[in-house]
């Protein structure tokens, strides 16, 4: 600052001088004249108003001019993945909204999105890389990337050197973010040789084994065409407030007369719009399906074309129909009156098109799988798959077709590793079917049983965990047993936006980027749009994303000890968003490049909105299978869907 | 945590680096020095890093107090010397500075939500959130000094930190007769600009946020002598900065108004 010896006292905090001569000395009138001042050049004259302020800005009439505008979209993993359109100013979000170009997102997002500013600029984001001294202890300190990366780089040099492979390291991830380039992360692991992997998925695993089982696939109807439907059964799901821009349609539907079935456990808000809300007892809608199918068969409501020559199976689930099953049966595992169940049985078999929409709660129990099936049966039977405005909708993920370049990557030279029998796949298992067997795998962890897997893995034990878009103490089951799984841990590394209990039970935090510091794209697996997701600002404090952070680990891995990680050290995240993108991508969104998206989204270009509507299945026997020996040879009970009732202990909680 | 002068537009004109200034111009008020070297102590203390940071910081805070004494108000076993932690909250063979820097995070920086976030967004703006309008309010001034926040629009500019820094240059303006320090165009009188200036910024803008923000955090338990010491400093040198901006706009203008406001 100056070392003029100035006129002294003349500024002084009791100074005269300099004090203006215009009233009151209220420091806000003040603000303006200060800026010009410093300024000094090229200001407004301020007119000689005592009272009024110079009119702000911002009280100017809104306009896009003073908007940089950018391309998002939500990765919640939630059903609308929703299209946004950004709004920067001074490198700040100032505001949101729903891409207008989506026909599905429509203009609008829900409260969450509409509160995203919110959360980039929460005081309470992780801001810096920390370390905490004795887990859970809350004694945390800030050290640098740098410091950081080395700690954990030597850690799994260590481990690699004590086991001899990196089986010792242990990847839990999901659903925290769906950008596509997110899947680098499981391509950090890739790069630094085999690990071991959480794998399936604690969401939806029972319904996607069934549509396969049934259809050969999971693959819905684009939910923008349920305003087609004459009758909507919403089975365990609720659209009023886990997918809002879903009820659009729904309402469409009953605008032109269809009739709105909700069925939950809970009387959802979904349940308080619908016409008939069923509250069945939990873990009973087989029985409830299976009891209005029953029906359906004793009136004749079966499509018989359909049965007969579309698929495989029928008559032997008719007999176990005839043989197991009566509605009075139904009404009581479930709760739900007898006559009830006739009446919508018979009115969801005669209206055509008809649909259900089976919500991933009504499968999260015993008999998850088993009543899918039931569920898909019953809107197989009555005609409705492959027909517009009909369909048994789960997901899908017929968009999903990218590169996934992030995520495949290569171990290292001489990396050994798992050599056991494979365990279970995530749903977006890209490497099925690819290259001959490796000789060697990486080792797969149940993700449904996190805590013990956790306890069990020996040989190595598991003693990193890395968590990224992920907690498991509050996604994963048994809690206490999650704390013992972590004692065991010599490591655990989160990667997050705030402070999650898993943060809280890790030795190091890394904070992460939002969707708005970061490039990507992102598909739906229940509409067919699909997004681009632009950089809008700069990350925020020390934010990364998660392939910047796999390319600084890959820097001190082969720092300290070289070609001990193959994952590229220096990334760019717009980079690498394009290197997802391919000609099928581009064939099926019907665009030529991919900044194409930047006009907007861009909807999959379907023969039809329904889906299976050439009626060519992707089962064994290219039919519907109402019997599926593929179900049986993987060690379920029946072939067709049954009902096996409650687990045993469900009565009487205080067994274990 | 310091602003660093900006690439484009203005030259820094001379508002050098606090760190390394200011020689207190010849016959400057003694209170210049004291404000001088307490804003420098608390601007470190509060972008400390870590343990040796706020050890650093906590102790030329010790100096600056033992050389021109402590405002009146400061809490009588406020200093440094009593320790950076309670001794009750500091285990036997603990370093007395990690239990520092831990309840400095556990206050000020996270990982977990922190409850005294020490950014004037997260107190002035209608719902907590970083980057709001106040926080462009102080980046005009910053840019209008010829400065920014080092990465702006990554680093949130009104940082406590960068605060001080800034009120570090317009007290060395303040304190000379610097070209800033001009009269305006349209012949205002000298100095109309730095003192429109500081006033906004300590009486203000930071009084509108700093008195909350030290309040909260004494509020919570644990807080070592050292940190709370500092935030005692610091809302002592706040509202004497604010007193004095009353005092003078009150002897400068013999409006009735003035005294109505005052009393
Ligand atoms: S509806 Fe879902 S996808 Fe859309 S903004 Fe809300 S959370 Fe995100």
């Amino acid at each position: 600052m100056s070392n003029r010896t100035g006129t002294t006292g003349k500024t002084g905090p009791n100074g005269p001088g300099g004090i203006p001569s215009r009233g009151a000395p209220s420091c806000s009138m003040s603000r303006r004249s200060f800026l010009k001042g410093l300024i000094a050049s090229g200001a407004l004259a301020t007119l000689p108003c005592g009272l009024l302020l110079p009119r702000n800005a911002s009280a100017a009439p809104f306009s896009k001019s003073d908007f940089q505008i950018f391309r998002n979209a939500c990765p919640r993993n939630c059903y609308d993945t929703c299209s946004m359109v950004t709004y920067v100013r001074d490198g700040v979000v100032k505001f949101v909204e729903g891409a207008p170009e989506s026909t599905f997102t429509a203009g609008g997002l829900c409260v969450k999105g509409y509160s995203y500013p919110r959360r980039v600029y929460s005081p309470d984001r992780i801001k810096y890389p920390m370390v905490q001294d004795g887990r859970g202890s809350g004694n945390w300190r800030r050290v640098s990337w740098d410091e950081a990366m080395e700690r954990i780089a030597r850690k799994l040099l260590e481990i690699k050197e004590k086991d001899g492979n990196l089986l010792g390291l242990a990847l839990t991830k999901y659903s925290g973010n769906f950008g596509i380039t997110n899947y680098g992360v499981e391509g950090m692991m890739s790069s630094l040789g085999y690990t071991t992997r959480l794998v399936g998925t604690p969401c939806w695993p029972a319904g996607i084994d069934a549509q396969n089982y049934d259809l050969g696939d999971m693959w819905c109807n684009d939910p923008e065409d349920m305003e087609k439907s004459r009758y909507i059964i919403i089975w365990g799901a609720n659209p009023a407030w886990c997918s809002v821009h879903s009820m659009k349609y729904v309402y469409a539907a009953r605008d032109r007369g269809a009739k709105i079935v909700v069925i939950d456990p809970v009387l959802t808000q979904t349940a308080a719009k619908g016409d008939v809300a069923w509250q069945p007892e939990t873990g009973s809608d087989g029985a409830l399906a299976l009891g209005m199918a029953r029906h359906v068969l004793d009136l004749g409501l079966v499509d018989r074309d359909f049965v007969a020559n579309n698929a495989v199976g029928f008559e032997e689930f008719a007999a176990y129909l005839r043989g197991n099953v009566t509605v009075e049966w139904a009404a009581e595992k479930s709760g739900i009156p007898a006559d009830d169940i006739r009446h919508v049985a018979e009115e969801f078999a005669t209206a055509k098109p008809a649909t259900i929409w089976i919500g991933y709660g009504m499968q999260r129990h015993v008999n998850g799988g088993a009543s899918v099936r039931a569920i898909d049966a019953l809107v197989a039977m009555t005609g409705n798959v492959g027909k517009v405005g009909g369909g048994a909708r789960y997901g899908h993920l017929q968009t999903w077709g990218f590169n996934y370049h992030a995520m495949i990557q290569k171990a290292p030279a001489g990396s050994t590793g798992f050599t056991g029998k494979s365990g279970p796949k995530g749903e977006f298992d890209v490497t099925a079917g690819s290259a001959a067997p490796a000789a060697y795998t990486d080792r797969a962890l149940n993700i449904n049983k996190t805590a013990q897997e956790l306890l069990d893995a020996q040989n190595p034990p598991v003693r990193v965990l890395w968590s990224s878009c992920k907690n498991p103490f509050a996604q994963d089951f048994d809690r206490n047993k999650m704390l013992r799984a972590f004692e065991k841990l010599e490591m655990v590394v989160s990667v997050e936006q705030f402070f999650t209990e898993t943060v809280r039970h890790s030795d190091i935090v890394l904070p992460v980027t939002t969707l708005f510091e970061e490039w990507t794209v992102n598909a739906s697996y229940w509409h067919y749009w699909v997004s681009l997701n632009e950089q809008a600002i700069a990350p925020l404090h020390e934010a990364k994303s998660n392939i910047e952070i796999a390319a600084l680990l890959s820097r001190h891995m082969n720092r300290l000890s070289p070609g001990s990680c193959t994952y590229p050290q220096d990334i760019d995240t717009k980079e690498w968003m394009e290197k997802e993108f391919n000609k099928g991508v581009y064939d099926l969104l019907g665009i030529s490049h991919w900044q194409d998206l930047r006009k907007g989204p861009a909807k999959a270009k379907l023969a039809s909105s329904a889906s299976w509507s050439d009626r060519t299945f992707k089962t064994p026997s290219g039919k519907y299978e109402f019997r599926s020996d593929l179900c049986a040879s993987h060690g379920h009970k029946a072939s067709s869907p049954t009902w096996t009732g409650w687990r045993s202990s469900r009565r009487n909680p205080s067994s274990t | 945590m310091d602003i660093s002068p900006t690439q484009t537009g203005s030259a820094p004109r001379n508002a050098g680096d606090a760190r390394d200034a200011p020689a207190i111009p010849e016959g400057h008020p003694v209170g210049g020095a004291r404000e001088t070297c307490l804003l420098r102590g608390l601007r470190d203390l509060f972008a400390a890093r870590g343990a040796d940071g706020l050890r650093a910081a906590s102790l030329a805070l010790d100096a600056c107090v033992a050389e021109h004494g402590g405002p009146a108000s400061l809490p009588p076993n406020a200093s440094a010397q009593h320790g950076p932690a309670p001794e009750h909250a500091c285990p036997p063979g603990a370093d007395p500075w990690s239990e520092a820097e831990y309840a400095f995070n556990r206050l000020f920086v996270g990982p977990m939500a922190v409850p005294a976030p020490p950014y004037a967004s997260a107190w002035l703006e209608t719902e907590p959130r970083l980057m709001g309008e106040s926080t462009m309010d102080v980046r005009a001034l910053y840019h209008a000094l010829g400065y920014a926040v080092p990465g702006e629009g990554t680093t949130p500019d009104d940082h406590l930190s960068f605060e001080l820094d800034a009120a570090l240059a317009l007290l060395a303006l303040r304190g000379a007769d610097h070209p800033a320090a001009a009269p305006a165009e349209g012949g205002d009188e000298p100095g109309l600009a730095v003192e429109d200036a500081w006033r906004w910024l300590v009486a203000e803008h930071m009084g509108a946020w700093v008195p909350r923000f030290v309040q909260r955090a004494l509020a919570e338990p644990g807080v070592p002598p050292a940190i709370a010491r500092a935030l005692a400093l610091l809302l002592c040198w706040q509202e004497d900065a604010a007193a004095a901006c009353a005092r003078h706009a009150a002897h400068a203008t013999d409006a009735p108004a003035t005294h109505s406001r005052r009393s």
